[in-house]
Order: structure tokens, then sequence, then C-alpha cells
């Protein structure tokens, strides 16, 4: 434990010295410590609805506004970051995770398994993230779980495949063949050889990911498909802004901004993260 | 090549056939009974038997979808549960609209992401280069749906230039049709040009690299021609993946973006339906959508063949 | 006078903050008809000071940091890069060692030769055609019509390297430049490539630079040899002379270390330690790690040796003490 804890540190400290990083780092760094502490930093109560205070413009009492129903903008958009951070953990967590394992298992045995696994992972990929989540959305029903649940299953096949090429690749190297023949648990091997050698583009694959889930989720909130309200996020407050653009743009310009900031603060995050695990610059398929 | 092209054309088969299976049993997943909301919230228990053995979701699953991919196959996907419009013609109705704008979008994709990233390789490391990087970096971080409402905000609301939404007939009044379209294509070609502008100046940078650009330049050929006649068309090839990847990753934008302009096309549609619970256009848009992947992936995959002779020697391995 | 004439060049590469010198002060002069062949391992610089001499290098990171070199009459180094493509694949050409990776895998060989004329001549479609054809002619391609139409994934290795020759050959030059032409291929293709390489030279009377590591392969084609080691011209001579009593310490070295029929030796002697690789070159004579006349001298160590011996003859060497070792040896 202590091992992972002072290398954490270690790619942290790398991480800041880089000047992509530095940026990226900073920005998510600050969502992060505004979502953790949000209920001590933001000056209203997301939901609190003032009847008599709606749709007012940015004052010294509420710094962005209020939207239609005289809610706290900037509490509103302080508190969405956790819904963009749970989505966006969830979707890297769970479907990394799960990819990570059937990558390893399929990279590894490379039985019919491995080819089922993976025409099913190519049939998925075939289409683009936010219409795979789409569909699930559609049968889980909207949600804060459901769509990050949907985005964890979209994005499970990107793993796999990442996972099974760098299994397939070191597993020809000498030291595990060695291993292999010499008898080792196959589980020892999977863990000491395998897992420890594919993590760089994987924690690459994770980061985008964040970023893929994030944009996702903002996507199907807007249209409504995503999260929902009460709960505050940036998408859903951006189609809640729709109707008011004329009277009331500060509605619109405060989550987008935010979300803006947010994903571009990761896409400098994860450029950083390649450079420095040396993962190819060719790999951005763009998902 | 025409052996080929056969190959590649059977072979998307079977994808086409299994997409047709999921998109086709959500209808039997989602919560809710399509021949109770087909039928109304006053049918009597006898008209709901009715209703569901004529829309024939008594029978088995698999023989239900053999006979709505048989249809589909022929251009009907039954009726509205909604309107009781026939679902082809909301489809025919709202097609060329975002044909349109996803043509456009992906052609200004294409020629923006292109350009500038072949000019960022040929200018690597200088400033040029570095606002590129950076400018697509952060085109990358800004979502579509943001930019479009940006744009409105900008260009419609506050200078009042350009239309907030809505589209124009293209053939009748061109001019009016591109002012309804320059800030929806804008707002879904501006993160797929950036994806492309750092992939192209990656894949440039790469084969610039190699020695056959040597060769080209020790002829004495000026250094343009060296980049269009041998390095841009040894990068292309990489670049057409992602070119198509971005391409449907533009059809599933269109959806949110079409939204956001209540530009009438299929995307929006396909929001309303969901909104709706009326599945039966849902499933027929996201076939159409589906359908529409698959063949991008197929035209990428022969352009591949068509400009790479050692794929087009493999047949696809 | 020489057709082609490079003095003191230098060329630095960009490593980090600081420059590395990798080819150091090389002088060399080429004959017109004449073959002269650049002997040294690879990482000597004999690669990189020809190419650099024709502008292709990589600038940035590398640089030319001094020198001259002087085709008939006008300076290549200080020339437009305009200028410089009037006479690049018109009067002086070059050939590379990996033909599949010099050659562009989009284009059929005839496309590709075609544009080498192209590129200097304004013909027509048929002129051009029919050039192509002789080109694959003199490079012995068998089916030239047909093979015009191939792309280069479809021909072997030794055929691609025919390609190359024949793309080098497309405008007539007075100069072609083969860096390592027989590298990538086996030993049966190679001795047809060299024949190919002794045919032009003999039929169109063209000057020709043989780069290589094997000094075998230059000792039977070239009638000049100049040796190089960690980016310097050590030795250079008549290849005749330099074979029958080699001067510096690595030149004996090199040929102690090839297997050679003649000599009737039984074992290689391998020459020891490994070369310097750029900016890390030993101080003094960058030989003198693995010198055997070495022996612990200061001078050595301190002295970077120039180049000395029969000027007027051409027959030269970078050694302090290489008088001692042919005492020793005759």
């Amino acid at each position: 434990m202590n091992g992972i804890a002072s290398s954490s540190l270690l790619m942290i400290r790398r991480i800041f010295a880089h000047p992509m990083g530095r940026v990226g780092g900073s920005i998510v760094l600050f969502f992060l410590v505004v979502a953790l502490f949000v209920p001590l930093l933001a000056p209203f109560d997301p939901a609190f609805q003032d009847a008599d205070n709606e749709l007012v413009p940015p004052d010294l009492t509420h710094w962005l506004g209020t939207d239609q129903f005289g809610r706290d903008v900037l509490s509103r958009v302080l508190y969405a970051s956790q819904a963009a951070i749970i989505v966006g953990c969830t979707a890297s967590i769970l479907g990394g995770s799960v990819g990570v394992l059937v990558g390893l298992l399929a990279g590894y045995f490379q039985s019919w398994v491995d080819t089922l696994a993976m025409r099913a992972a190519d049939m998925i990929l075939a289409f683009p993230g936010l219409l795979v989540a789409l569909l699930f959305v559609i049968v889980l029903g909207p949600g804060l779980l459901t769509v990050s649940v949907a985005l964890a299953i979209a994005s499970t096949p990107i793993f796999a495949r990442i996972t099974r090429a760098s299994v397939l690749q070191i597993k020809q190297r000498e030291y595990v063949l060695a291993a292999i023949q010499f008898g080792s648990p196959t589980g020892w091997i999977m863990r000491q050889h395998l897992l420890r050698n594919c993590a760089s583009p994987i924690i690459v694959q994770a980061s985008l990911i964040i970023g893929i889930s994030v944009l996702a989720e903002s996507g199907l909130s807007f249209l409504g498909l995503g999260i929902q309200p009460p709960t505050a996020s940036w998408g859903l407050m951006l189609n809640e802004s729709r109707g008011f653009l004329y009277d009331a743009p500060w509605l619109a310009l405060a989550p987008g901004f935010a979300l803006s900031l947010f994903l571009i603060g990761l896409v400098f995050l994860s450029d950083a993260l390649r450079d420095i695990l040396d993962v190819g610059d060719l790999v951005e398929a763009g998902r | 090549m025409l052996k080929y092209s056969a190959l590649r054309i059977l072979k998307s088969l079977p994808v086409v056939l299994i997409s047709a299976f999921v998109v086709f049993s959500i209808m039997l997943l989602v919560p809710g009974d399509p021949a109770l909301m087909r039928a109304g919230p006053d049918a009597t228990p006898v008209e709901v038997a009715a209703v569901r053995q004529e829309m024939g979701l008594d029978r088995p699953f698999v023989e239900q979808f053999g006979r709505w991919f048989v249809l589909a196959v022929r251009g009907d996907f039954g009726k509205s549960f909604v309107s009781r419009v026939p679902v082809s013609e909301l489809i025919a109705n709202r097609l060329p609209a975002t044909l349109q704008l996803a043509t456009l979008a992906v052609f200004v994709a294409a020629l923006a992401g292109i350009v500038s990233g072949v000019f960022a390789a040929t200018r690597a490391r200088s400033r040029a280069d570095w606002g590129i990087s950076v400018g697509a970096a952060v085109t990358i971080g800004i979502p579509d749906f943001w930019l479009g409402t940006l744009g409105i905000l900008v260009f419609a609301v506050w200078l009042g230039v350009l239309p907030p939404g809505g589209n124009a007939d293209l053939f009748g009044d061109p001019l009016l049709a591109l002012q309804h379209l320059a800030l929806p294509v804008i707002a879904l070609a501006a993160r797929p040009a950036a994806v492309l502008s750092r992939f192209t100046r990656a894949a440039v940078l790469d084969v610039a690299r190699e020695e056959m650009v040597w060769t080209a330049r020790a002829k004495g050929l000026p250094e343009w021609r060296v980049i269009t006649r041998h390095i841009v068309p040894n990068a292309l090839i990489p670049i057409l993946t992602v070119l198509a990847v971005q391409f449907g990753q533009m059809l599933a934008a269109a959806v949110v973006v079409e939204t956001v302009f209540a530009w009438p096309g299929l995307g929006s549609l396909l929001v309303g339906s969901i909104l709706g619970r009326d599945y039966s256009v849902v499933q027929a848009v996201m076939l159409m959508l589906v359908v529409a992947f698959i063949l991008i992936n197929l035209i990428a995959d022969l352009l591949y063949a068509r400009l790479d002779p050692r794929i087009r020697a493999g047949l696809g391995k | 006078m020489a057709l082609l004439d490079v003095r003191n060049l230098s060329v630095d590469a960009r490593r980090g903050q600081r420059d590395a010198r990798i080819v150091d002060d090389v002088s060399f002069a080429l004959g017109a008809g004449e073959m002269l062949g650049i002997v040294g391992e690879s990482g000597s610089g004999k690669s990189v000071s020809v190419r650099a001499v024709l502008g292709l290098i990589p600038m940035p990171p590398l640089r030319i940091a001094g020198g001259t070199a002087e085709f008939e009459g006008r300076d290549l180094l200080r020339m437009s890069a305009r200028e410089r493509r009037g006479i690049l694949g018109r009067r002086i050409s070059i050939v590379f060692q990996d033909p599949l990776a010099a050659l562009n895998p989009l284009m059929t060989v005839g496309d590709q030769i075609a544009e080498a004329i192209q590129a200097h001549a304004r013909l027509p479609q048929a002129a051009v055609d029919g050039h192509v054809v002789e080109l694959l002619n003199a490079v012995r391609i068998p089916n030239a019509a047909g093979r015009a139409r191939s792309y280069p994934h479809e021909l072997s290795g030794g055929m691609r390297q025919r390609v190359l020759i024949a793309i080098a050959l497309a405008n007539d030059p007075a100069v072609i430049i083969a860096d390592e032409p027989t590298t990538a291929l086996d030993v049966t293709i190679q001795a047809q490539i060299m024949r190919i390489f002794r045919d032009i030279r003999r039929t169109r009377g063209c000057a020709i630079v043989l780069i290589s590591h094997d000094l075998g392969l230059i000792a039977e084609n070239c009638d000049r040899v100049q040796v190089m080691y960690a980016g310097r011209v050590v030795e250079t001579g008549t290849v005749s002379d330099v074979l029958r009593e080699p001067l510096h310490p690595y030149t004996r070295g090199l040929m102690e270390a090839r297997p050679d029929q003649d000599l009737q030796r039984a074992q290689l002697t391998p020459i020891r330690g490994r070369p310097p690789t750029a900016g890390q070159i030993p101080p003094g004579c960058a030989f003198h790690p693995r010198c055997d006349l070495y022996r612990g001298r200061e001078r050595c160590e301190r002295e970077t040796p120039v180049l000395r011996g029969d000027a007027a003859a051409g027959r030269l060497a970078a050694c302090h003490y290489f008088d001692e070792a042919n005492r020793g040896s005759s």
C-alpha cells in the first residue's frame, strides 16, 4: 500500500512538473476540492427556491444570479461538479475494472472467450459512445445512477481492447515466457507482470474516459435524458436555461463555462499523462 | 479491388443484423407496455388485447423481430404510437435536414482539421504550431451543445446577425439556408476538427521521419510537392480511420446539436420520440443511425483499399 | 580538379541543451568517374557527412557547423534550397540503404521513377514512360514495362534496390551516392547490385561514393577509400595502398576483423571495446581507449591527431604514432 501511495505521489509531482499537466492538474484538482467541500463553499442551498428572487441578474448576494425558480446559480454550478465527478469516476473505475479484467483474461487465455469478447467489443465500439449510452438510458431510465452505469458499460470495451493489446505484447517478452515455463501461478503472473506493465495505457485511457463520460452525461442531461431535477448538473442547467437566453443569459453562461473549464482541464491532464507515461500520441482514436 | 469490396460488404451484413436485433430489443426492455400506450389510458383489457394482437406482440419475440426487420428493409417502420403517422413519412421529412447538416459539418471538420494539422506539422515546434495545439486541446474540451448555445447568445441574441435556430430550404433560398446552417455546422464540426487536427499533426510528423521522404527530396522536388505527394497521402490512411470515427461521433452529436438549434432533423425527432415514449419511431431512427455508422465504416474501409495498394492486395487480411 | 570537393565539414546534433559534434572536420574529394569508398562503423558519421553535403539531414536537430562543399564551382552548403534542388536528382543522386523504407508504398515504382525525371525536365508523358522503361532495363529489371506498374511491396528486396538505383540514374547524374546500398540485402543479391553500380560507372562515367561498413565491399569496388571513426576521417588513400599497408590502428583493426580468405588466417580478431556514441567521444584521439598503440601515452589522451602523410599522393592518416606500427609490422 505504501508503494502505491508513494508512486501516486511521484506521479502527481511529475504531472505538476509538466507545463500542460500543471494547468490541467490545477483545474481538475480545483473541481475535486469543490466537489468535496461544496457544502462549505456554496453560499446557498442549491435546491432552495426563493419565489421573491426569480431570474435575478448577478449581484453581490447572488454572484451568478438566480434561475427561474429563484435558486442560486453559483451554488448549483458548484454542486453540479459533484454529479460530473461521480459520473466520470464511476464510468472510468467501473468500466475500467470490468474492461481490464475482460481484456486481461481474453489476452492471456486467447481461447474462444477472447474471440467472443473482442467481437462484442468491436460491435459496441462500432458505435459512438453517446449513442450506446443513450440506448442504455432508454432502457434503464434517466438518473445519476443509470447514466453512470450506462457510461461505464459504454467504456468497458475500450478498456478491454487496450488491455488485451498490451497483454498480447507483454506476453511475448522473455521474462513472462520464462515465468510461464517455470510454472508460476497464473494469477501471480497476471498481477506481477501483465497488469503492472499495461498500467500506462490504462491510466491514460481512464483519464480520457472521465472527460468523455462527463461530456456524454452533460449531453444526455441537456436532452433531459440524463440527470433529473432537482439534482444539479451542468448539462441540465444548460437545458433549463434554453427558454431564458434573451432575458437571463447568465443561466447558460455559468454552467457552460464551468463544464468547459472542467473538460479542458481533463484534456490537458490526459495530454500530460500521455507525455509522462510515454504512450504514443497515435493512440487517440478519438471516441 | 472488386473482390475486396464484395468481401467487405458481405462482412458488414451480420453487423447490421445484430445491431438491428439489439435496437429492436429495446422495445421489449423499456418500461411500459406498448400495446397499452397505443390503446390509450381508457381502453378496456379486451381492447388492449386486440391492439396487442394487431401489433403482433403476442407472437414469439424472434418472429416479431423477423417481421419488423423484413418490413424495415422495405422501408416500412409501422406507425408512430403517438401521432399515428407512418414512421417512414416522419423520417423522410426529417432526413434531408440532418443530411445537410452532417455532410457540411464533416466537410468543414475534415478540411479545417487536416489543413491545420498539416500546417502545424510542417512548422513543428514553432509558435504557430504551439497555438494550433493549445487551440485544439481547448476546443476538444468545449461541448458542442455549449458552443452552440454560446453561438446563439453571441450571434443571435446579442449581435442579431444569425438566426437562433430552425432551418430554411437549401434549394429555395440558399443564402438564408446557409445562415441557418452556419452555427449548427460550427458547433458540430469544432470538436471533430480539433481531434483531427491533433491526429493529423502526429501522423504527418510520423511519416515525415520516414526514409521515403528523403528519397523524394533527393529527387530535387520542391518541399510542397514532397508534402502533397508523399507525406500527406501516406498520413491520410490513418487519418481516414479517425475521420470515419469522428463522422460517426458527429451523427451522435447531431442528436444533441439539433436540439440546441431546433433543427428539424432526425436527431431532434429521436429525442422527442424518446421523451414521448414513441418507441416505433425511436427504433426506426436508431436503426437508421446504426446503419449510417456501418455505412461510414464500410466507405472508410473501401477508401483505404483505394488509397493503399497493400490493403488491396491483402484482401483486408 | 575534383568534381565534388568537401572541405572541413562539421555537423552538430542538438542533444538536450547542448550540441554534440557528430561530424568533425571531414574533407574528401571526388574526381569525375571515380569511385570512392567511405568506411566506418555505424555512428561513425560516414552517412551523415555525405547526406549533410546534399542537405538531406533533418535540420534541426542537426546543424551544419562549418565547411564547404564545392560542386562544379559552387558551394552546396551555401546555396539556396532552390538552387540545391536544381542539382539534387539531376547532377547528384543518392541511393538509400533500406529500399522498402525509401520507396513510397502508395505509388507504382514507374511513377516514382517518372517523378524523378519530371522534377527536372518537362517531357511529354510518352517520352517519360519510355525513359522509365529504359531505366528499368538499365538496372536489369526483367519485364520492365510490366514492372513499372508494380507497387514496392510487390517486388523483392533486390528489385526494390534496383528501382532506387533507377531513380538515382533518372537524369544521368555526374555523382551517385550509394549509402549502404547492399546492407539490407543478402550476399548473392549484394553481388548483383554491386555489378550494376560498376556497370553504371563504366557505361555512364559517373562518379560514385560508396558508403559501407564493409571494408571488403569497398576493396572490391572502389579506387580510393576513406576510413571514418567517431565523426572524423582517420585514414585515406588508394584502396591498394590502404589494404597493403594500413597506417591507422583502427584501419588495421577493421582489416583483421574481416573474414578474408586471401589472408588465410584461422581466426578473426575483433577490435576490442565499442565505438563511442556522439556526445561521449573521448578527448584527444577518439580511438585511444581501444587502440593497441596507446599504451597509456598522454599525447593520445590530450591531443587530437590531424591527418598527415603524403598529401600529394593523398595518403594520409590521423595517428600520432602510426610510424611505430609500420615499423613493427614490416
